[in-house]
């Protein structure tokens, strides 16, 4: 079973971790502009910092994240290499990165060839990616629930970079004409729920149980809950087209089943095996407590539509990326870098010798400690609460900046000493003689 | 074979299982083989026995979790079943 899989087949470490490294960068410049801008950032989704902050957030933060770890877990889940993992991964990741700022620098200057640019970058790097990813996950000998979700998450994000797409070039063709509201929407909702949620389900089937020690997700939740997601997003964008009705149906039917997703986790989570204090944890309850929240919310702005406070939408947006999408980022990241790390010091021992028997890799744990993770996790659940009290009162959302930048500085420092541990640790064993050597 | 050694490495937080595995077969000999059950398949642990000349089988698979058996290969003979 699996007999083909080797070495070669998993991407260098550098492939991963390279989008990994960069995500709290783009992170910390949101927080910046959230800083400089202040309310106004609240005020209106279509107020330049808020599309400049949002995008930031989105494509470099959990594009960045969920590029990174599908380059890394394809050979592992779908047991196929990606092509040139070096050349795809780098082109994927410095048109990612180029693409986000420049998005990011034309929503803030009004630009409008920047929007172009832009989008010709985003655009070549969703295509490579998917063409990349797409084509090992079509090609999986024996396809698991997993990657048959994570097909459908490919195509959410297709379908969100196309309309992504033809907004940005409506920015910057004057000649070009859109329904920019409905397409704007449909645009998030693909995003948001089509992309990010889907894979964020995808994703959790196979890491809460492996990581966090719980029983397995029911068999039907995996089985049908990304193509589902899929089918009623194809739903509601053909009714808000005209096309066919039940446009609320549909959203309602959507928010149910991530409220089932939710309950299903927080419930796995509540009957875990192993009582050992681990801190990516309550990063995990918390986005799943935001989640149940952000679909209650969703479902009542739903059923009650003509309720005239505008800060609610605002409020759910908040909880959905920030306390949901970017909890379970961290609660992932703070995971998968230590098991990285431990991974390819362990396949670079095995390449080496051997018998270089007696040496240990670093285990998790002392790969990065729980200590400075505890501390983000105060900065984040305080970032996230200080942000949604500023809908009400203006004047903490600056407080809420700082503190969200105070939490991507730690996560920088995390992840970098989780790199510093392997760039140690593989100049030991490359000095390691013929004899044991413990560590 | 001469002997067969069994370990139940379920229920252990990663990379505890596949330390475990790799530290027993370590200390494996040439006519031993190793039973080990976990609590899902790892797969990033095949490349590894492969590199370090172990054969493998997967005897049974379920959402209890997996039972493996790893042998010392001899020179020249490639992979798992």
């Amino acid at each position: 079973m699996n007999g083909a899989l080797s070495l070669e087949q998993a991407p260098p470490i550098s492939v991963p971790l390279r989008f990994f490294l960069t995500l709290p960068a783009f992170g910390a410049l949101a927080a910046f502009i959230l800083l400089w801008a202040g309310a106004d950032a609240l005020a209106s989704r279509w107020h330049p910092a808020t599309l400049a902050i949002s995008h930031l957030v989105m494509l470099g933060m959990f594009c960045m994240v969920m590029f990174g770890a599908m380059f890394q877990m394809l050979p592992v889940l779908a047991g196929v290499r990606a092509p040139w993992p070096r050349l795809t991964g780098g082109s994927c990741h410095v048109l990612l990165t180029g693409g986000t700022l420049l998005l990011a620098i034309a929503f803030l200057s009004g630009a409008t060839a920047l929007f172009v640019v832009a989008a010709a970058m985003l655009g070549l790097a969703v295509a490579v990616f998917a063409g990349v990813i797409g084509n090992g996950l079509l090609r999986a000998p024996q396809p698991a629930a997993s990657v048959r979700g994570m097909r459908w998450a490919l195509l959410g994000l297709v379908v969100t970079a196309i309309a992504g797409i033809t907004l940005a070039l409506g920015y910057g063709l004057p000649g070009m004409t859109l329904l920019r509201h409905p397409l704007t929407d449909l645009h998030l909702a693909w995003g948001l729920v089509g992309w990010v949620a889907a894979l964020i389900v995808v994703v959790a089937f196979q890491v809460v149980p492996m990581f966090q020690m719980t029983e397995p997700y029911p068999h039907r939740l995996r089985r049908w809950l990304a193509p589902s997601l899929f089918v009623l997003l194809t739903w509601l964008s053909l009714a808000v087209s005209g096309l066919v009705p039940g446009s609320a149906a549909a959203t309602l039917a959507l928010a149910t089943l991530l409220a089932a997703f939710a309950l299903q986790t927080l419930l796995l989570l509540a009957r875990r095996r192993r009582r050992v204090r681990d801190t990516s944890l309550y990063f995990w309850r918390f986005g799943m407590l935001s989640l149940s929240l952000s679909t209650l919310l969703f479902g009542l702005l739903q059923l009650f539509p003509t309720r005239p406070d505008s800060r609610l939408p605002l409020a759910l947006a908040v909880l959905f990326v920030a306390g949901f999408g970017l909890s379970i980022v961290f609660a992932m990241l703070y995971k998968i870098v230590p098991f990285l790390v431990w991974l390819h010091l362990q396949q670079r021992l095995a390449a080496r010798s051997v018998a270089v028997r007696g040496y240990r890799a670093p285990a998790m744990r002392a790969v990065l400690s729980d200590a400075p993770v505890r501390r983000h996790l105060a900065l984040h659940l305080a970032a996230v609460a200080l942000l949604l009290g500023s809908l009400w009162l203006p004047l903490l959302v600056r407080i809420s900046a700082a503190l969200w930048l105070a939490g991507l500085v730690l996560l920088a420092g995390n992840l970098a000493g989780a790199m510093r541990c392997y760039i140690k640790q593989s100049r030991r064993i490359d000095q390691l003689g013929d004899g044991p050597v413990c560590d | 074979m001469a002997g067969e050694i069994a370990i139940d490495v379920r229920g252990l937080e990663p990379c505890e299982p596949m330390e475990r595995i790799l530290t027993r077969l370590d200390t494996l000999g040439a006519d031993q083989q190793l039973r080990a059950l976990i609590d899902r398949e790892p797969l990033p642990l095949y490349p590894m026995l492969e590199q370090r000349g172990f054969g493998w089988k997967v005897l049974a698979m379920d959402d209890d979790g997996c039972e493996l058996l790893i042998w010392p290969r001899p020179q020249g003979r490639s992979g798992g079943t």
